[in-house]
């Protein structure tokens, strides 16, 4: 069979001595850049970028693919351990990882997110190595208006993610929706809420507002004299799933990966929707739901496989068609163009060596972080045990470095500042802010697909139903929603008879 | 008295250095330089920049390290580079979108591009090609315009973005050839690409480093260049002239800025070895493969007045298009 010769190749490449090393050396660096927050995979490819000059293009391109998944990988590990998203699809992660760890069981955290990213990463390796062709043919069905009702449906889905009422969760996603208006409008090149800063022109980045609402802000709670720092002092029970925790986590990593694996496909937001997505299915699918927000094995273990498995397949795009669907993407486009590969549809057939070995080489570094990570777990663990007037510091430091080297600018670092205050009322008001932060992922995504279909049909809004796959994501949205409000207003009305 | 000794040599030294033709220059560079590109990592921009400054800094003995710092358009960096030291050791990466379109698109820019930074030497020039989806009616520029006048404002054209030059080359397309076609502007180049090569845009004006492969795979067909003279790498696509336009030719181009008030033959030394990194071999194969004319022996005397002309061109271009940011 073509596909086994095709691996065969793959790993005849990635097995290969010297690229085993630089395979280890991409992950052991992402993993590290991945803990450091606010570092996140963009700025150390673009980084390592004029060293891989001297390597071969396989090496080097095996290197960078390394750093992008080991980064993945990290990143959970502040979501976890300190409540910090390093970048959009961990958010969800922060929700029930960083309450596990308040319950001292940030080692059970860690080890269900490696066990799942490494079985993601497997299947989703599997999934671009057998299926890359029909995949990306899937992601050319998906024109404007089926990204925007992609996009409203993951809105609703992320009310899920608020453990109060429905009404606060779309509440705080609306606010992110208009957070995110802010910039240059897409269709005219207007400025909007721009105020002639030339920083603003390209809208409100993520990662500052997430250092800010979640990093700083948190900080700026644990600091408060009255109330005692639970995370710290409380011990820590177990370092690794109990047999019943595997038996919650199973089905949870299956859903997650299958989840990603399809989601990550879609350019644009696909692995971020397929993190919450993942989270929605099992809060819904689950038989303690209640736990969910409180620290549920299941609200890690989905979400966590879902990311992976989704970064893997966004390099369909890339591999299919050499368009990135990402920047990170867009870096490795760089990294190519820079070793003489023209990035596109042939590089398949005009380098299968590389083609292939970065596939297998995929397979590899995923064992290879699995292999890294738990044991590594117990030392995050320890971190926590540092008495936090010295992590704090550190925690804040490294944040500010990683929000700098976004751009390279200052003017990031004070906009986290600026929202770590915005941060630290909402933790007063108990208003939950993970839903915003979507919604200022998906706004512009949803105004601009919108807008685009609307250009394209002439103004015909009808476009929205009468494409058949536009119209299923419509309705599942529907049915989303009828689920999401009933047990709400059953509830209520129970209340209300109490009364 | 050895100090005294150190000092006098010293002092020769000094003498000896200002008796040349300038101090500043024999000594120039250094130390490393600093290369702005102010667009995100991984572009056609930063690759290029990347590439050259490897044979830059071969040629100068300096480290040239590639910074990026992206932001509306270039607007970002191209301002931290107009506001800097102005002592040749910070130079940007200049583009006819940063140089001459911004100005006109941001009324309120708190620099002058043409004013506040000085032109050091031209880098390349880029044309953009006329791609359709290859399951379109049309297999040739001419069938393409004659769809279009038949079919007004029911063509679609894709591009990266509002007053990017993708979007203004489509306006003087429509211009020349008295067309009328939709636009339909993406966040960049990749998402715009991607719907046409799914049909769901018809056609793009985008540039050969992206086009090339596309073609090859048969995802898109390339139907005229934007040039004056057919690309090297396209060698069967028409330009626009032959196909009775003359005046729908148009190029994006780039090089190299400082701020304003660096020494004079600073900016002759950088020119010069800038100039001679642009014919080193890598360089050269990189910009023919990417369809890009380097321009070669474009210093300062050369490329000053072509930027001029360029301002005024595209300024005309996007007052027609009606894109405007304020």
């Amino acid at each position: 069979m073509d596909l086994f010769t095709n691996l065969a190749t793959g790993f005849g490449t990635a097995l290969k001595l010297t690229n085993l090393a630089y395979a280890f050396v991409g992950c052991l660096l992402g993993t590290l850049i991945g803990v450091l927050p606010g570092l996140g995979p963009l700025t150390t490819i673009a980084m390592l970028l004029p060293i891989t000059y001297a390597l071969s293009p396989d090496a080097a391109l095996i290197m960078l693919a390394g750093i992008y998944y080991g980064a993945q990988y990290g990143g959970s590990t502040t979501a976890i351990v300190v409540n910090l998203p390093g970048e959009s699809s961990s958010v969800v992660t922060t929700i029930d990882g960083y309450q596990m760890a308040r319950k001292g069981r940030a080692g059970v955290a860690l080890s269900t997110a490696a066990i799942g990213s490494f079985f993601a990463g497997c299947v989703a390796t599997l999934a671009i190595a057998a299926l890359a062709a029909p995949l990306a043919s899937v992601a050319l069905q998906f024109g404007p208006k089926e990204y925007f009702s992609l996009m409203i449906l993951g809105l609703l889905l992320a009310t899920v993610l608020s453990n109060g009422p429905f009404i606060e969760g779309v509440a705080m996603i609306l606010f992110g929706t208009l957070l995110s208006l802010t910039g240059t409008d897409v269709n005219t090149g207007t400025q909007r809420f721009a105020f002639d800063i030339p920083q603003l022109f390209d809208g409100l980045d993520f990662v500052p507002l997430a250092m800010g609402i979640f990093g700083f802000a948190e900080i700026v709670k644990n600091l408060e004299p009255h109330e005692e720092r639970t995370v710290m002092t409380q011990k820590i029970t177990n370092m690794f799933p109990t047999r019943e925790d595997f038996k919650r986590m199973i089905p949870a990593i299956m859903r997650g990966t299958t989840l990603g694996t399809c989601l990550g496909v879609l350019p644009g937001g696909g692995s971020v929707l397929s993190a919450f997505a993942a989270y929605t299915v099992e809060k819904k699918l689950s038989k303690h739901p209640e736990e969910f927000g409180k620290g549920a094995i299941e609200g890690v273990a989905g979400p966590e496989s879902a990311n992976n498995a989704g970064a893997q397949t966004s390099f369909i795009p890339l591999l299919t068609l050499g368009l990135p669907s990402n920047v990170v993407m867009a870096l490795m486009v760089g990294a190519m163009t820079i070793h003489n590969i023209q990035p596109g549809p042939q590089v398949m057939t005009k380098n299968p060596e590389l083609f292939w070995g970065l596939i297998a080489s995929m397979w590899v570094g995923n064992l290879m972080l699995v292999i890294l990570n738990l044991p590594l777990v117990g030392l995050w663990v320890k971190l926590l045990t540092i008495p936090y007037r010295y992590l704090y510091p550190a925690i804040m430091v490294f944040c500010c470095i990683g929000v700098y080297s976004l751009k390279n600018d200052t003017f990031e670092v004070y906009e986290a500042a600026l929202f770590c205050i915005f941060g630290y009322l909402l933790i007063k008001l108990q208003l939950p802010p993970a839903p915003m932060l979507l919604g200022l992922v998906l706004g512009p995504q949803i105004e601009e697909n919108f807008r685009r279909a609307m250009l394209l049909s002439r103004g015909d809004v009808s476009v929205f139903v009468t494409s058949p796959l536009s119209a299923t994501l419509l309705g599942i949205a529907v049915i989303a929603v009828i689920l999401i409000t009933l047990p709400q207003i059953r509830s209520t009305r129970q209340e209300a008879l109490k009364e | 008295m050895k100090f005294c000794s150190t000092l006098a040599a010293f002092a020769a030294a000094t003498c000896l250095a200002l008796a040349g033709t300038s101090a500043v220059a024999d000594t120039y560079p250094s130390r490393p330089i600093t290369w702005i590109v102010p667009f995100t990592p991984g572009g056609i921009t930063d690759s290029g920049a990347r590439i050259i400054a490897k044979a830059l800094s071969e040629r100068i003995r300096q480290p040239v390290l590639v910074e990026n710092r992206p932001g509306a358009g270039g607007v970002v960096g191209t301002e931290f580079v107009a506001k800097s030291k102005p002592d040749g050791y910070t130079m940007v990466y200049g583009t006819a979108g940063t140089i001459a379109t911004n100005p006109v698109l941001y009324k309120n820019l708190s620099f002058d591009t043409r004013k506040d930074l000085v032109a050091v030497h031209g880098m390349a020039v880029s044309p953009p090609v006329l791609v359709a989806n290859p399951e379109k009616p049309y297999k040739t520029v001419a069938e393409f315009i004659a769809y279009a006048k038949k079919n007004p404002e029911k063509v679609n054209f894709a591009s990266a973005g509002a007053g990017t030059t993708t979007h203004l080359a489509g306006e003087l397309f429509q211009q020349v050839t008295g067309t009328k076609l939709t636009h339909v502007p993406y966040k960049g180049s990749a998402p715009a690409l991607t719907d046409v090569i799914a049909g769901v845009a018809d056609v793009i004006f985008d540039y050969p480093v992206t086009i090339i492969p596309l073609a090859a795979a048969d995802k898109l067909r390339p139907l005229a260049t934007l040039t004056p003279q057919r690309l090297d790498v396209l060698p069967n696509v028409p330009t626009i002239a032959e196909s009775g336009y003359p005046d729908g030719e148009i190029s994006s181009w780039s090089g190299i800025f400082v701020a304003k008030d660096t020494p004079p033959d600073v900016v002759a030394k950088l020119g010069a070895e800038f100039g001679k990194a642009l014919e080193d071999p890598a360089v050269a194969k990189y910009f023919a493969d990417n369809g890009q004319v380097r321009l070669v022996g474009w210093t300062k005397d050369k490329f000053d007045p072509f930027i001029d002309k360029e301002m005024v061109k595209w300024k005309k271009l996007i007052e027609a298009s009606g894109a405007k940011a304020f």
